[in-house]
């Protein structure tokens, strides 16, 4: 891929922008499952910061961020991953690529293992898009950075300096 | 594949870290090369065998195994 456009540092930029902005709709995405869950066991209109005892259990109906927020942060993030994606590698070369492709294909194979187990077992999801790419994401960093840790150097040897 | 490329760096005199930086490719590269944890494609054995002055085939050399695969 011959796209990159931006320096070397503008990686760590994009990561941490995706880091620091992901989160909230991450927790937003938990509270409506949670809340969706809640609701249809009692069949009530859950509405935020009101607690609902249903046999024996409490279950809590919360509106943590605003839409406007959670647009902004969501906008935010996806510009973290762009910035991301368009940067250089420090040094690139083709066991680094080979490295990088090894780690997507084992993003594609967890991916289509979780929705294969979804469907399998008939578990409903509504899961967005978003968060989809976002798992994508993490699984693809850690994969290569587990990779990158196996092949790792020794220390110097004698003649390496 | 079996390569020699540990004693040809040693009989040159450089280290992983220079020999990368004369082939474009980073020392961890050339350390997966050298444990035979990557086959280096045509381009790559051919700037690693020019860089430590040998010929290519003398710088790697096929295995049985790399027949049956």
């Amino acid at each position: 891929m011959t796209l990159r456009l931006l320096p070397n540092y503008f990686k760590k930029i994009g990561l941490v922008l995706f880091l620091l902005t992901v989160w909230p709709g991450f927790i937003r995405g938990f509270i409506e499952g949670y809340n969706a869950e809640a609701n249809e066991e009692s069949n009530k209109d859950i509405k935020p910061g009101e607690t609902y005892q249903i046999e024996g259990s409490t279950f809590l109906g919360v509106q943590v961020f605003s839409d406007p927020f959670i647009r902004l942060f969501t906008i935010l993030s996806i510009i973290g991953l762009i910035i991301y994606a368009l940067s250089r590698d420090k040094v690139f070369d083709e066991f680094l690529l080979k490295l990088r492709m090894e780690a997507m294909h084992l993003t594609f194979f967890l991916s289509l293992l979780i929705i294969s187990a979804l469907l399998l077992f008939g578990i409903k999801s509504e899961m967005s898009a978003l968060y989809v790419i976002e798992l994508q994401v993490l699984i693809f960093l850690v994969a290569k950075k587990v990779k990158k840790v196996k092949v790792r150097p020794p220390e110097a040897e004698a003649y390496e300096q | 594949m079996n390569n020699n490329i540990k004693v040809e760096r040693a009989r040159n005199e450089l280290s992983q870290t220079a020999l990368a930086e004369k082939v474009g490719v980073t020392r961890q590269t050339i350390y997966a090369i050298e444990t035979k944890r990557f086959v280096p494609s045509a381009a790559l054995a051919f700037k690693l065998a020019s860089v430590l002055s040998i010929a290519v085939d003398e710088l790697f050399e096929l295995e049985e195994a790399d027949w049956e695969e």
